[in-house]
């Protein structure tokens, strides 16, 4: 029997969920085009290894865990595959471990999963196109927003210094009053 | 039969609630004292059969009585008794019927317990919780009808989702939805006061303290669950920033920010609109998040059409955001801006703005967050994932700005731009700080972080977090002075002030807490029985006898003994039983993990895997996780906090100074 230790544990990792929806396990994303054929490209040993793999320490080297933290886990909620023994987060690391075999660098297998899986095996959203938004959104906000904040702030201390501690409804009030005192010394 | 019968208390329960919502307008429109009793009374009648049904629904629960879909779908006959309890909210229909229940007892309580000073707006305040109770009911007798039937009854259940067999789960999803619920009062009196055209007497002392109950129930209840995600699910983290736990973290971060202005329109009678808007935003927030994890809008935009309970929350959702904008728009106007003299000025005013500058746009972070990829996909077809990375790429800065508005924000005064003793606190503060730093430093092992931009990360992080808790104490020993050390009177008089105090204390070591996920170790270890191995300073011992089998309660345990010393004395500091379990109902195997450890860090061993044949050769993940304790001790001291200043008398009262009596001290 294939043991997959934190295989559903990691795959409700959604956690809440559990009570929330038991539907989740069938809105489990479905895999991209390129995902099934990624599936039966992968060689049947290579499955072997995957069990194995979980017998073994080779995921402990630093190079390795630099870019299986980068990939997400397929079939989990909000984890890396470096987090998740699910069988298909089993079935990348092996992956990754192939092509650290072969010497690529860490760019050129990010790549590789990139251009097998779309840009959706990526953890964050690629800085690109229309997913720049979601990087120029926050940036945006957290540098204006006290810019903002202080010019308001400012202008708010212009006044109080032009007319001294009175806020706008005494001044208000201050001038209706000298024109109803206006009013009554003309007649 | 039981079924039946909980059936008809849920129709009657919306029944009774529309009706409530209708009379409760009616009585607002022509002022009519008597029919807003009755809309009263038909609040106080939902609750009751609200309750009863759920309390039909456990008794099920407990009579194993499978010819109920849902108690067969969730419990089983071998199910612990506690379990048997807490399977009623372990899955969508039994969590909703737990979610109204608790909204019909808050409205209950909040229409029972309404003040005198605000007994104009009662009507609306009745009018607002009952519609959403009506329609929360309309959608339990539509789609999530525990109730429904399951015949001929099977002799035994499915079983309960086993990773909710944990009695963090059986305390973190009550808690939640009292925290939620607890934010519809809020929400409601915000709806009252914006047709109601004015923020009335007793506005403000009650919304505060719904909210600061809301902010207790809901501070604990996302600590729960993260607890629960540390020893259930095994990755050895407690936040991940899935779309969940992020749906929980934004009503909190909304009413947060919510408190803070509350207390700047308490203070200055300034930001009452703002107070409104927010009170709205946060009970909005809950329902957005129950949308993103019930519709599976999450997982794809494909999923959302499938499920039928996802368009009626998107249609409510929308509902809610129209009708509220459109009474903001048409009644804000007569929400008049400041009835004081009170101006605006660069002080502690201007510091709880740019407070709640940074909790609402921590909240719009993660809300773009979330929805980003949902956004995406519908508009460039293309999938993307937005995950911890990008979150924890903002949480930083945003820390910085909580930590840097915590230290010099409560330092200031209102209405004035000189800090009393300000060089002195700050200065203080900073000489105070380096010898706390490098204790931390020392205790907590930062040096031995291996990259760089992770170690600046925390000095720089650990450093100021000391300063501001140097800050908060130099206030704090400040306003003691101002009473001459008459610790009860500045009790008495400061209870607001000092549950603040404290949970921004509470923050601040939250915040020490977090910076140890810089330093996290992690290490895969395959060993043979009796074999031992090294691992930061301990040392771990395989038994001999292998895998060994246990029975508890309905699951089977292939537990690894596994012996851990300290290295340096030789003393045994655990006799740990790292596990994998195996549940009856279930193929899967699930994973009992091992914590153990001091204050400083956490041992969390993961039986990862073993040999099936014999049991004697297991890989066995190690994490040494910082600090995780000090998260836990924090928030307790945020929920302590926030209950500490509940129970302030005066807060929020207009005629503090009266209801206080005479209290300027003779220095």
């Amino acid at each position: 029997m294939r043991l997959s230790a934190r295989l559903l544990v990691s795959s409700i990792a959604v956690l809440e969920f559990g009570y929330f929806s038991p539907r989740l396990m069938a809105q489990m994303p479905e895999p991209s085009p390129k995902a099934p054929q990624a599936a039966t490209e992968t060689p049947a040993p290579s499955q072997d290894k995957g069990v194995k793999g979980l017998l073994g320490t080779e995921d402990n080297s630093p190079a390795f865990r630099d870019v299986a933290k980068e990939l997400r886990c397929p079939t989990c909620t909000g984890l890396s595959v470096l987090e998740s023994d699910a069988s298909f987060s089993v079935q990348i690391k092996d992956q990754v471990h192939e092509q650290m075999k072969l010497g690529k660098s860490k760019e050129d297998i990010v790549k590789y999963f990139v251009e097998r899986y779309g840009p959706w095996i990526l953890r964050e959203p690629p800085k690109e196109g229309f997913n720049l938004l979601a990087w120029a959104v926050p940036i945006g906000l957290l540098v204006l927003g006290p810019i903002l904040i202080w010019l308001l702030i400012w202008r708010r201390r212009v006044q109080f210094n032009v007319h001294g501690v009175r806020s706008t409804e005494a001044l208000v009030h201050e001038m209706q009053e000298r024109l109803q005192a206006m009013k009554e010394k003309n007649g | 039969m039981l079924a039946n019968y909980g059936f008809y208390l849920i129709f009657l329960c919306f029944v009774c609630s529309f009706y409530g919502f209708v009379s409760a307008i009616m009585a607002a429109f022509w002022r009519h004292r008597r029919l807003y009793n009755s809309s009263k009374m038909a609040m106080t009648v939902t609750c009751l059969s609200a309750v009863s049904a759920s309390a039909l629904l456990i008794y099920a629960f407990y009579q194993r009585d499978y010819s109920i879909a849902y108690v067969a779908k969730n419990s089983s006959n071998d199910l612990p008794p506690i379990f048997t309890l807490t399977a009623f909210w372990s899955s969508l229909e039994g969590s909703h019927t737990l979610w109204t229940s608790l909204l019909t007892i808050v409205g209950a309580v909040a229409v029972w317990t309404g003040n005198k000073d605000n007994e104009h707006i009662m009507p609306y305040v009745a009018g607002s919780i009952h519609a959403v109770l009506a329609w929360m009911f309309y959608l339990a007798i539509t789609h999530s009808d525990p109730f429904v039937l399951n015949l001929p009854a099977p002799t035994n259940g499915r079983g309960m989702n086993e990773l909710l067999q944990n009695i963090y789960m059986a305390i973190h999803p009550p808690m939640l939805f009292i925290g939620y619920t607890t934010l519809a009062v809020p929400f409601a009196y915000s709806i009252a006061a914006l047709v109601y055209g004015d923020i009335t007497e007793g506005w403000l002392k009650t919304t505060r303290r719904w909210t600061l109950v809301s902010f207790c129930f809901l501070t604990a209840a996302i600590t729960l669950g993260g607890r629960w995600a540390y020893v259930e699910l095994g990755w050895a983290g407690y936040w991940a920033w899935d779309p969940v736990e992020n749906s929980s973290f934004m009503p909190w971060l909304l009413a947060t920010a919510l408190l803070h202005c509350l207390l700047v329109q308490e203070k200055l009678g300034h930001l009452k609109r703002l107070s409104l808007v927010l009170g709205i935003g946060a009970f909005f927030m809950c329902y957005v998040g129950t949308f993103l994890t019930r519709s599976g809008v999450v997982s794809s935009v494909h999923s959302f059409a499938e499920s039928p309970i996802g368009p009626n929350y998107l249609i409510y959702l929308a509902g809610l955001v129209l009708i509220s904008s459109a009474i903001y728009a048409f009644r804000a106007p007569s929400i008049l801006p400041a009835d004081t003299e009170k101006v605006w000025g660069v002080s502690k005013e201007s510091a709880l703005v740019v407070t709640q500058f940074l909790l609402l746009s921590f909240a719009a972070i993660i809300f773009i967050g979330t929805m980003f990829p949902i956004v995406s996909e519908a508009i460039t077809g293309q999938r993307i994932s937005v995950q911890a990375p990008y979150f924890n790429m903002f949480a930083p800065w945003v820390g910085l700005g909580v930590i840097l508005g915590i230290a010099v924000g409560n330092l200031m005064r209102y209405q004035s731009d000189k800090i009393p003793y300000g060089k002195k606190i700050i200065l203080g503060a900073i000489v105070f700080a380096i010898p706390v730093t490098c204790f931390l430093i020392y205790m907590g092992d930062v040096m031995s972080t291996k990259k760089t931009s992770s170690l600046i990360a925390q000095l720089v992080g650990l450093y100021l977090a000391s300063w501001a808790i140097g800050c908060l104490f130099g206030d704090l020993y400040v306003k003691l002075r101002d009473v001459n050390f008459k610790y009860g009177l500045f009790f008495s008089r400061s209870q607001g002030y000092f549950g603040g105090w404290v949970a921004h204390i509470g923050m601040m070591i939250a915040i020490i807490g977090f910076l140890g996920n810089y330093r996290g170790m992690e290490e895969r270890v395959t060993v043979h029985a009796g074999e031992n191995f090294s691992f930061y300073g301990y040392r771990f011992e395989f038994a001999k006898e292998g895998i060994q089998l246990r029975q508890e309660h309905n699951a089977t345990l292939y537990t690894a003994p596994l012996k851990i010393f300290r290295e340096r004395d030789g003393v045994m500091i655990e006799d740990a039983h790292p596990a994998q379990s195996k549940y009856p109902t279930k193929d899967q195997v699930f994973n009992e993990i091992a914590i153990t450890g001091n204050i400083w860090h956490d041992i969390y061993v993961v039986l990862v895997d073993f040999d099936k044949i014999d049991g004697k050769r297991v890989t066995f993940q190690i994490n040494i996780n910082p600090t995780v304790r000090f998260v836990w001790g924090a928030v307790m001291m945020m929920v302590l906090g926030g209950l500490i200043a509940l129970f302030d008398k005066f807060r929020g009262n207009r005629s503090r100074d009266v209801v206080a009596g005479a209290w300027e001290v003779s220095a």
